[in-house]
């Protein structure tokens, strides 16, 4: 075990990243990149959670591959925004296909999803071989963008004042914009997710608000994906609220946990990268999994040590 | 029978099936103000389904629903719902407040915050089914009764002239029960109008002005003296179950 | 839930130990000297051959990483920072990695594109030649070519530090003769298998510049990157050539998995010749008889050479 564990030092860990101004802000572009990723995906997250399509992310972060490639092979060339838009098209019709699914024929919604974005996956992988078989958008840099690189993309500069690489001032947008969109829209989000009926019965338009959710779910991937990769992405739209709710049961309290749970992945997975010398993005779902664990243990709301007494009278998430 | 407002609730000739399977055939019903209506039937009935297309929730193949003389969702706005206990997600991240103040969103506008006058409203429907000391209680932490108590705090909180209730007396304590009933009433003197789903003969004629026998056709639907009759329960639970018939024996010696 | 959680730990416990491993020596660097981050071990190899010690070197990757598929750890991000010079390979051998380096002159970080002067008509293109050709990256095993990626490096480090230039020109001049007697003494032994045995078959497309250097036919499974998968035609091709042409035997790559090339020699009854070093350089400890009867370890583009020479000889000379 000793092997497995690298010496803890304690300076190399928490100072030396931090030591000179240079790399305070280079490293400090990472954590935050980090951490818009994740309270981004964290809050979106929380409405898909208690919707139980918590595989939607993962859905959406395959389904788009073919649109990557159709828009590379359309403007033959990789600019953002034509990716941007061919990515965020696929995952809305990858969302249409499995509503459709699981609506018109009598495949379960599990199901639906595991159909459609592998199916998606694999005409993505088809086109590549047939168009774009330099293209350099192959599966590999979809699902392991580097969130280390963060520094070295290109800058954003308005007039003379220096914003940040371009990733991160865009992921800074989403997220404040996913944060006003949910402030505005809370009383019908959490309406149309608690009592379909109810919703109905309110006059809200129950189909816009499911695929203006789904939307901004993809939006929200397609930014994050690219730089920081799928696995960070979908672990953060699970982790945050899941494990919020061992502490807290109410909606805009989980919202609220997901911010400093966030920070902390962020902040913690970047040290924990530095002990264990690896890759940064998976440090940080390695802390959101042991932030879990932890919550799971000791947790006031169904934690298993506080309620190792009690019978279970909490139903069960399916 | 001419009436100067429109009705509550007029269905025309409704049909309704579940892919190839038939639910629901050529239901025609009027319903006036101010009654309290509870619809009877067998398991599999389409009871449910008939409140559900009533709500809009499932698309007829045919016929019509008309709320308070309207076909359009605006009409929705006025009236109340307490859905079936299986169909809420009681692991659902929200208290007990929470789910009474959804029942004031229709009154607040689109991008309005919840007001201090609907916190208080919301309060007052709890104290009346005596769950205000529950209020930042998760909802999946209350028992069945309880639970039901809180819909129906939150039926109370939209303030509607039409109330259809899915099985509120299903897993129910007996002090829900009364407390639910006693509620029910008060709101029907205030010339509301209540549509239930119920599945226990044997105290549905105590509780109903009207009753609607149901059994994929409409049976019968008329006040309790005319429709509680052995022959047509009977009629509508089939042969099926005698104990039926002799409850409804005891219940009309009662 | 409980057995779950204990496998999602052993996977990512098992995912952090094998991406921490490998990397464990600690570079102590000489606080005194400037610091050079090279990206390749081929890199490495030339850059210290010409700068002897006069700068600290450290290589991102390390020996056996394919770098079409690396992934920075948290102290490769560090190096990078710290570094007063970046040397990357360039056309896109390092992926994602050089695509940003190529910009970060723009982040206050000094790189230099080793391959960024050579002359075109010298190099292998791929792809659709007119509309979007790709540059072949391994001009390593070109001798000539990678005299000339010497000559070029050492007229740019002259000017980053010309106090060392005499000892560079040394160096250089050292290295190139090194170079021409690899050359010569691969000439030799290459000319010792049969005319109609000199075809090389390969995991992946890396071996085009040596091929045409020294008259060989070089036959691959995957294109010039390791990142797309080969199709079943591809594969299919390659089965037939072995048979038709009679070829006596395949190799495999140190830093590409085996399993494919593999069943394809159990396939057609070759034996797989050995392990050829394609991307990435070798260890100190893997040694190899050369020209003059010197030993050379396979950390050096010498030794890898020599390795490599040896290897096929061995194999298909018989």
């Amino acid at each position: 075990m000793s092997d497995f564990f690298p010496i803890f030092d304690f300076i190399d860990i928490f100072w030396t990243p931090w030591s000179t101004p240079q790399d305070y802000i280079w490293n400090g572009k990472i954590v935050l990149m980090g951490f818009f990723v994740s309270a981004s995906c964290g809050m979106i997250g929380s409405f898909i959670v208690v919707r139980r399509l918590a595989l939607m992310g993962d859905a959406i972060s395959h389904g788009i591959l073919p649109g990557l490639v159709l828009a590379f092979i359309v403007s033959q060339s990789k600019a953002l925004l034509p990716m941007f838009i061919g990515a965020c098209a696929a995952g809305m019709l990858c969302n249409f296909c499995i509503e459709w699914l699981n609506k018109k024929t009598p495949i379960k919604l599990d199901s639906a999803m595991g159909l459609t974005f592998t199916s998606f996956f694999a005409l993505g992988i088809i086109l590549i071989a047939q168009f774009a078989n330099n293209a350099h958008i192959d599966a590999e840099c979809l699902l392991y963008g580097e969130i280390g690189y963060i520094p070295l993309e290109k800058h954003i500069f308005i007039g003379d004042f220096h914003l940040g690489p371009r990733p991160l001032v865009f992921m800074g947008v989403v997220l404040i914009s996913i944060t006003v969109l949910i402030i505005l829209f809370y009383k019908q989000l959490m309406v149309t997710s608690f009592d379909l009926t109810l919703s109905v019965t309110l006059g809200l338009p129950v189909k816009i608000f499911h695929y203006g959710l789904m939307l901004c779910l993809a939006f929200t991937i397609v930014s994050s994906f690219e730089s920081v990769g799928v696995i960070l992405v979908i672990a953060m739209i699970i982790f945050p609220s899941i494990t919020a709710s061992f502490f807290v049961t109410r909606m805009p309290n989980i919202l609220f946990s997901t911010i400093p749970l966030s920070a902390f992945y962020s902040i913690g997975g970047f040290c924990f990268a530095r002990w264990f010398d690896c890759s940064i993005a998976s440090a940080m779902v390695v802390v959101a999994m042991l932030c879990f664990f932890v919550a799971w243990l000791v947790g006031k709301e169904n934690g298993i040590l506080l309620n190792f007494t009690k019978p279970k009278t909490f139903s069960k998430i399916k | 029978m001419k009436h100067k407002s429109p009705l509550p609730l007029e269905i025309h000739d409704l049909t309704i099936s579940y892919e190839d399977k038939p639910v629901l055939y050529g239901i025609d019903l009027k319903i006036s103000d101010g009654v309290l209506v509870g619809i009877i039937g067998p398991n599999g009935a389409g009871k449910s389904t008939l409140i559900q297309a009533i709500m809009g929730m499932v698309k007829p193949l045919g016929g019509w629903v008309k709320i308070f003389g309207q076909k359009e969702k605006k009409a929705y706005l006025r009236v109340g719902y307490i859905p079936q206990k299986e169909s809420v997600d009681w692991s659902f991240p929200v208290s007990v407040l929470d789910v009474v103040l959804m029942g004031r969103y229709g009154h607040a506008g689109w991008l309005r915050r919840i007001s201090k006058k609907d916190r208080s409203i919301a309060y007052e429907c709890l104290e009346k089914v005596n769950m205000h000391s529950f209020a930042d209680r998760q909802i999946g932490k209350l028992s069945g009764g309880q639970q039901q108590r809180v819909f129906l705090a939150r039926a109370l909180a939209q303030e509607s002239d039409l109330y259809l209730m899915d099985e509120p007396f299903a897993g129910v304590d007996a002090v829900t029960e009364n407390a639910t009933i006693e509620l029910l009433r008060e709101l029907k003197n205030k010339g509301k109008t209540l549509i239930v789903v119920h599945h226990d003969l044997s105290n549905a004629k105590e509780y109903f002005d009207e009753i609607i026998l149901l059994n994929m056709r409409l049976i019968a639907h008329g006040p309790v003296k005319e429709v509680y009759t052995k022959e047509l329960l009977q009629k509508t639970y089939g042969g099926r179950l005698t104990v039926f018939t002799e409850i409804a024996d005891q219940s009309t010696k009662r | 839930m409980f057995i779950k959680i204990i496998c999602a730990f052993c996977i990512l416990t098992f995912t952090l130990i094998s991406s921490s491993c490998g990397s464990k020596e600690s570079d102590v660097l000489n606080e005194e000297k400037s610091t050079i981050v090279v990206t390749t071990t081929q890199l490495k190899d030339l850059v210290s051959k010409i700068t002897k010690s006069r700068f600290n070197i450290v290589s991102l990757m390390k020996p056996g990483i394919d770098p079409h598929t690396y992934k920075p750890t948290s102290r490769d991000i560090l190096a990078l920072t710290k570094a007063d010079l970046v040397i990357y390979h360039g056309m896109m051998l390092e992926g994602r990695l050089s695509e940003l380096l190529e910009k970060a002159e723009q982040q206050g970080i000094q790189t230099y594109n080793a391959t960024s002067s050579l002359k075109s008509a010298r190099i292998i293109f791929h792809g659709d030649i007119k509309k979007n050709p790709q540059p072949d990256p391994h001009v390593w095993f070109d001798p000539e070519i990678w005299t000339t990626v010497a000559e070029n490096f050492t007229k740019m480090i002259c000017l980053f530090d010309p106090k060392g230039k005499s000892g560079y020109i040394n160096n250089l001049l050292s290295f190139t003769r090194e170079i021409e007697e690899v050359q010569k003494w691969t000439i030799k032994k290459i000319s010792t298998i049969p005319t109609n045995k000199r075809t090389l078959v390969t995991s992946h497309d890396a071996y085009s510049y040596f091929g045409r250097s020294f008259g060989l036919e070089v036959v691959a499974l995957q294109g010039i990157s390791t990142l797309l998968e080969s199709g079943l035609g591809d594969r299919a091709k390659v089965v037939d050539l072995i048979k038709e042409q009679n070829i006596p035997a395949v190799f495999i790559e140190s830093s590409v998995n085996p399993k494919a090339l593999n069943e394809i020699a159990k396939e057609c009854g070759v034996s797989v010749g050995g392990e050829l070093f394609s991307d990435a350089l070798g260890t100190e400890a893997t040694l190899s008889v050369g020209p003059e009867g010197n030993s050379y370890s396979a950390n050096t583009w010498t030794g890898m050479m020599v390795h490599n020479v040896n290897t096929i000889v061995n194999s298909l000379g018989k």
